[in-house]
């Protein structure tokens, strides 16, 4: 039952991201995106040379390059690339990138030695190594090419699911076998079990229709609640970061993922129709102009190279170019035609927005006398100010006062959305009630939005309210 | 209203030309980050900073700016970096960009306020009641992590892809700017930066300096000085403006800058520090 072929690699489940394909391993440290590891992942699956591996990572510059370790098999030898406090053994031999700012490289000879990759020297490789073929997981500790002398380990139950969800479809032409499959439990039946792998395209599904952002500023001061909330502010493109199931040392899920190709959701109108209360304060931080579509959803395609990779070559090219400085993500991702496309529809549906939702017969009646017009957002208060808006959609600011202050700055706002006008407190300090026709008083609480209609009062103190009124249709 | 300022821009320490162009011509901030390789960053950088020169150079004190304005500008700095030179030696096509974190002192609803915007990871923050708070929200890669709750704002500072944005004043297509208005308080300060101040300093570093720091262009200097200690890995641009009510003029006058303040409002030349200058009650 001894472990002796080369191809399995053993790993030890952890925070740090582990690829290993035929032709060499990488280890990354946490904060590596998805996208770069799957363009690492791909880079690496294409037979590149370990130059490319290390485009993918770097295309950010390399001053803020997080730690990894490349082994890349080339021939009877191994290149290895570390940076930072990885460590990779090579037979009785430690390479590490101690007190180098950019990065160590080596070619070792390989033949019959064993290869280990730590995250850190504080890293131990043996213990409750899991076998992998390839696949890319969740691990601080890599080893491969040694004598099994954990066998008892590799067998279990467990780690062949394991191994067999990590190979993605992209492997499912092993290497030739060097030797006859001693294990069909390991290495062939998890070569077949590739269904199981995960694909790009699925890791970049959305997680929900949930498309609301919150405003910033105002997610500051009111912290995420759990369930439905925490949701409800996920960006479009990226789901919820895996929280649960670290033990499985299986990615399933990565922190974040990258849409490719789907078509920019419009800015989204998060409430729906009628009744869900729940969702509209789930969402109640986010107004319609704060939602920007990113233009990266569909230019960072999975296994994109960065466009600028050529220029990466040159020596020296790196400190003078990239270093520290900024970058469009276009240049990362090499798929700008489709940007070119995709953008211009993104600011057709932002500046036709206002003119078709927006009902302008609808006014709020101040009690100081005034009449707001609702065909815009209006915000409220006794010093307002509004918080990220774009041009042609800008709110407008009503300032009443407040001899005791009981009113906040920037109190309430109100706002149409589709065919609902969404009263919403904007974290007052002193709250906001709504009183809808024929029903009790209610306090909002705050950072709440609430469906009402013409009739309905809103208070917001020190004497302060505005009624909703309707021209009679 | 009384406006003071201080502006600075420096090379760093580790590159070899300053990308960054700034512009102080009241009532109009700006400070511009550009990319795309050392001509071609120099170039969109400097587009940007001579659009919002025009838009300065149009401004009276009575007649709102509008974000339309503003939104025009970086559309002509946008036609001004697609229009030089379309392909580079090798005859692939140039991309070159550069952020726009920019602040307008305008009359709005007949009473005084900042036009703040922002294209790109520049960023503007304002210092009020003693409490730094960052008013833009960067267009990058990294923000929107953090906005999915995937990355904490510690890590995003050192997040291999902090310098990759989502929207530029670029070759690309016609970009929207985000806007913010904030009320011109009588004792609140501006600052406008490029990344390469965020990188080098936290903010708690940065406010401590715009609390301490009186004069505008002192903080500036301070500022810069403390970021390219060591060697700033990015190019570094500095404005700080204080807006100053009558009451506060009566009792806490801001010492006036050294300097030329004929020409202070012009765009700084690059790897050059320039000092700032004040203008007093001509814009509201």
């Amino acid at each position: 039952m001894a472990m002796t072929d080369e191809r399995a690699a053993r790993y030890r489940p952890g925070t740090w991201t582990a690829v290993v394909t035929v032709s060499g391993s990488a280890l990354l440290h946490p904060s590596y995106a998805e996208e770069d590891v799957i363009a690492l992942w791909q880079s690496m699956a294409d037979g590149t040379g370990i130059g490319e591996w290390l485009e993918t990572l770097a295309g950010g510059g390399i001053t803020g390059l997080a730690d990894f370790a490349l082994v890349q098999r080339a021939g009877p030898e191994l290149r290895v690339l570390v940076r930072g406090g990885t460590v990779v053994i090579v037979g009785d031999q430690a390479l590490r990138a101690e007190g180098m700012s950019t990065w160590r490289e080596a070619v070792v000879p390989a033949a019959s030695s064993s290869v280990t990759i730590l995250a850190g020297d504080d890293a131990a490789a043996d213990a409750h190594a899991l076998p992998l073929v390839a696949g890319v997981v969740r691990a601080d500790a890599l080893t491969w090419g040694a004598p099994g002398e954990s066998a008892g380990e590799l067998s279990t139950p467990q780690s062949q699911s394991a191994s067999s969800e990590a190979v993605p479809p992209v492997l499912g032409e092993p290497e030739p076998p060097t030797d006859p499959p001693a294990e069909p439990a390991t290495a062939s039946e998890s070569v077949s079990a590739s269904q199981a792998g995960p694909d790009p395209e699925e890791l970049a599904e959305p997680q929900g229709a949930e498309h609301a952002v919150a405003d910033s500023s105002a997610a500051d001061a009111n912290p995420p609640e759990p369930g439905p909330v925490s949701e409800a502010t996920m960006h479009p493109g990226i789901e919820p970061p895996p929280d649960l199931p670290a033990e499985s040392g299986i990615i399933d899920s990565l922190p974040w993922s990258v849409r490719s190709s789907q078509p920019s959701p419009p800015p989204a109108p998060f409430a729906a129709p009628g009744e869900s209360s729940a969702t509209d304060s789930a969402g109640d931080d986010v107004d319609e102009h704060t939602i920007r579509v990113p233009r990266r959803r569909a230019e960072t395609g999975p296994a994109a190279p960065p466009a600028h990779a050529s220029t990466l070559e040159a020596d020296g090219a790196w400190e003078g170019d990239h270093d520290g400085s900024t970058i469009l993500v276009s240049d990362v991702a090499a798929m700008r035609d489709a940007t070119l496309t995709g953008v211009p529809g993104e600011s057709d549906v932002r500046s036709g927005e206002p003119a078709t939702s927006l009902e302008p017969e609808t006014v709020l009646l101040l009690s100081t006398g005034i009449r707001v017009p609702l065909d815009r957002p209006v915000l409220i208060g006794r010093a307002p100010e509004s918080s990220r808006f774009a041009a042609g959609v800008e709110p407008r600011l009503v300032t009443v006062p407040s001899p005791q202050q009981d009113i906040s700055r920037t109190h309430v706002e109100l706002r149409r959305e589709g065919d609902h006008l969404l009263v919403t407190d904007l974290n007052s300090t002193n709250g906001t009630i709504v009183v809808l026709p024929g029903s009790a008083p209610r306090r909002l609480h705050a950072g709440e939005a609430v469906p009402v209609r013409a009739g309905t009062t809103v208070d917001l103190g020190d004497g302060v309210t505005g009624t909703i009124e309707t021209p009679a249709p | 209203m009384q406006v003071a300022w201080g502006v600075g821009t420096d090379t760093g320490g580790r590159r070899a030309v300053n990308e960054d162009a700034v512009l102080a011509k009241p009532p109009v901030f700006v400070v511009a980050d550009g990319m795309g390789g050392h001509v071609h960053g120099e170039l969109a950088s400097r587009a940007v900073v001579t659009a919002f020169e025009e838009l300065a150079g149009r401004c009276e004190p009575d007649r709102e700016v509008l974000p339309e304005e503003i939104q025009e500008a970086i559309r002509t700095a946008q036609r001004t970096i697609r229009g030089v030179g379309e392909h580079d030696p090798q005859g692939r096509p140039v991309t070159a960009g550069s952020t726009a974190a920019g602040a307008v002192l305008t009359v709005h609803e007949s009473q005084p306020f900042w036009l703040v915007f922002n294209v790109g990871d520049s960023r503007i923050y304002r210092l009020s009641e003693g409490t730094l708070a960052q008013v833009s929200v960067d267009h990058s890669v990294v923000q929107e992590m953090v906005d999915a709750g995937a990355l904490g704002p510690e890590d995003a500072r050192r997040h291999p892809q902090r310098n990759v944005i989502t929207r530029a004043v670029d070759t690309g297509p016609d970009v929207d700017a985000d806007f913010w208005r904030l009320r011109a308080g009588s004792r609140d300060r501006l600052l406008l930066c490029s990344d390469g101040l965020t990188d080098e300093l936290s903010e708690v570093e940065i406010g401590a300096v715009l609390r301490e720091v009186d004069s505008a262009q002192e903080a500036v200097d301070r500022l810069i000085a403390e970021a390219t200690t060591g060697g700033a890995r990015d190019n570094v641009s500095v404005i700080v403006v204080d807006t100053a009510g009558s009451d506060v003029r009566a009792t806490a006058p801001r010492p006036t800058s050294v300097g030329d303040e004929g020409d202070v409002a012009d765009t700084v030349p690059r790897g050059e520090r320039r000092t700032g200058g004040r203008d007093e009650s001509r814009w509201q």
